[in-house]
């Protein structure tokens, strides 16, 4: 069984069509690259895989079943905006996933929280946004999830903490576990993806393999892509 | 060992040239254990997916080869390196004379340069 | 899961109204106190004024709780934090079910609270006497039944609220204007369906029909007590219906921004 797979996936907002007719598969073990430029329909399609949406027509699958509490379990997602309650210290949103996921290792959280020089015992209201959104990634990679969904994990870092960031995620995610990455950056990752997605105005352009697509276009993916939606 | 890479060329095919460099010049010794894929996909920072498949492919080359239980080795076969030594030293070698050829100098000539420079 | 979600609930709205609490009763207790001093001036203009500060904070208690509970309901079901809530391994229905619970329970400790502090500023002898003066044919049982149907109004408030809420943030643009909406428009058809029940229960019973017809008429006791009665049970029954189609309406999935 896939672990994610979207058949005739569409979405529409007020009979506009923001995603049409997405079909893909993602079996287990790869770092997958969604790329596309801002406004073209990966944050929608992240949210219908995430059921903070419900599609128009078609449908998403997790190992075979719609969105739900089974999905839950399997699927850890850092959405693109900070989402912690900030009346909460960092050991307090540590303790709520600890308590709420089962596959939550609040050791490795602390470790790694201690490695970007987070202190636990802060208030999210105390910390800049891009803090606090280093706090959950690490939330997100302490899970030992199936499915790691990272929308726009490298918005506004610095180099550093890029490539801080990057080592998690490769460090991190278990065997049999499969990443997406969404993202326009994409010369910072391209190196660490097995497959990509090109997505442009709803509709997925190109899929395959990133080191066939070099092969083939003699070129880096992120050449192609700015080929491919020259402005 | 450090690992460069340009997003040019697929990944894979990058990790086995420079894999292979590191064989020959024993970064990775005669017979050695070599770390698993895991380390070594952090060590470049890329997908250990990728890392497999270099690594599967100097394996088909006979330069690493598998311990079931133990994880992976360097050959033990000095003559099989040094074989692909050589082969990487022709490239190489008709590589810089067709460059040398590019500016003006024949064989002989760039020979006797180089003789020059080393002296 | 519901037990764990509820936790996290309580505590966010708690997280206030537990100062204005401890403030009624503060306040109260002061108030009281004072008031068993010598019966001079400054004793007594602390007195009362101890006493109004609590009642002022028992309004505090009941409008912030309310309040809160809508704000927790939108925060974590409806905004940023909605990404978290959502993808955490539970089911719609308990997260609903959670904000239920959390609205039953803060307000029943409000109330308490409230009648607590109260008590305190103002419970005396003489107090129950000018309370019989005032309404002599009152008798307690109207009293507590008066008591039930206020509590029920008010919880009838907070669920229309989520209910409105949850029909509001379904659409994809205007979430908060048209929640207010759909409010009012479902707190204007609950008073219209209790009209039209009462003067269905009048065609029953004639002197809830003078009620109608005689703008002169005034209620017996034995009247208010049965009218009381179907105010009650009618929104017992609006309560549980704003539960359970609220409840559905969540289970069909979220629209969020």
């Amino acid at each position: 069984m896939e672990l994610l797979e979207c058949i005739h996936l569409s979405k529409e907002f007020d009979n506009k069509k923001i995603l049409n007719d997405i079909n893909f598969k993602i079996p287990r073990g790869k770092i997958v690259g969604l790329l596309g430029k801002n406004g073209t329909g990966k944050s929608t399609l992240i949210k219908l895989i995430n059921d903070l949406l419900t599609p128009t027509s078609g449908e998403v699958l997790i190992n075979g079943k719609t969105p739900g509490v089974e999905s839950k379990k399997l699927i850890s997602y850092l959405p693109e905006r900070t989402y912690l309650d900030k009346g909460m210290f960092v050991k307090d949103v540590v303790e709520f996933f600890n308590t709420f996921y089962d596959d939550f290792d609040s050791e490795k959280a602390y470790k790694l929280l201690s490695d970007l020089e987070l202190d636990k015992n802060m208030k999210l209201t105390k910390m800049s946004k891009g803090m606090q959104e280093k706090v959950q990634l690490i939330l997100v990679m302490s899970r030992m999830a199936d499915l790691y969904i990272l929308d726009e994990p490298l918005g506004g870092v610095d180099p550093a903490t890029r490539d801080y960031i990057l080592d998690t995620i490769l460090s991190n995610f278990n065997e049999g576990a499969s990443v997406i990455i969404s993202t326009h950056l994409i010369a910072d990752i391209e190196r660490i993806l097995d497959e990509v997605i090109f997505i442009d105005k709803g509709k997925i352009v190109l899929t395959g393999s990133a080191d066939e697509i070099r092969k083939k276009e003699k070129t880096s993916i992120d050449e192609v892509f700015r080929r491919m939606f020259k402005c | 060992m450090k690992f460069n890479f340009d997003n040019e060329r697929p990944i894979y095919i990058q990790l086995v040239e420079q894999l292979r460099i590191g064989i020959l010049t024993s970064e990775f010794g005669v017979g050695e254990k070599i770390p698993s894929v895991r380390e070594l996909a952090m060590l470049a920072k890329v997908n250990p997916n990728t890392m497999q498949k270099a690594l599967a492919e100097l394996e088909e080359e006979k330069l690493i080869y598998t311990e079931r239980t133990n994880g992976k080795f360097v050959t033990k076969d000095v003559k099989l390196i040094k074989k692909i030594r050589d082969n990487l030293a022709k490239e190489k070698a008709n590589e810089f004379f067709s460059s040398m050829k590019k500016i003006g100098m024949d064989e002989n000539e760039t020979i006797d340069y180089l003789r020059e420079l080393i002296k | 899961m519901l037990g764990k979600l509820l936790k996290y609930d309580l505590k966010w709205v708690y997280k206030l109204i537990v100062i204005y609490y401890g403030l009624a009763l503060v306040f109260a207790l002061v108030g009281r106190g004072f008031s068993f001093l010598d019966d001079i001036f400054i004793f007594d203009f602390i007195s009362s004024f101890s006493c109004g500060v609590s009642v002022a904070m028992m309004f505090n208690i009941l409008i912030n709780n309310i309040i809160r509970i809508w704000a927790r309901y939108i925060h974590n079901v409806y905004k940023d934090e909605s990404y978290l809530t959502h993808t955490l391994p539970v089911t719609k229905s308990d997260i609903f079910l959670s904000k239920v619970l959390t609205t039953l329970i803060t307000m029943f400790t409000s109330i308490i609270v409230i009648v607590i502090s109260f008590v305190i500023c103002y419970w005396s002898k003489e107090f129950v006497d000018f309370i019989k003066v005032l309404l002599p044919d009152v008798s307690w049982s109207i009293i507590i039944t008066t008591g039930i149907v206020v509590i029920l109004e008010f919880l009838f408030l907070v669920f229309i609220g989520l209910l409105a809420i949850t029909i509001g943030y379904r659409s994809n643009h205007n979430k908060l204007l048209k929640s207010i909406v759909s409010g009012f428009v479902g707190y204007t058809i609950s008073s219209i369906i209790s009209l039209i029940v009462l003067f269905i229960t009048g065609l029953f019973n004639k002197n809830i029909l003078d009620l109608f017809i005689n703008m002169n008429a005034t209620p017996s006791m034995d009247i208010l007590k049965y009218l009381l009665v179907v105010a009650a049970i009618l929104y017992l029954v609006y309560i549980i219906l704003c539960i359970v189609i609220g409840n559905k309406l969540l289970q069909k999935g979220v629209n969020v921004d």
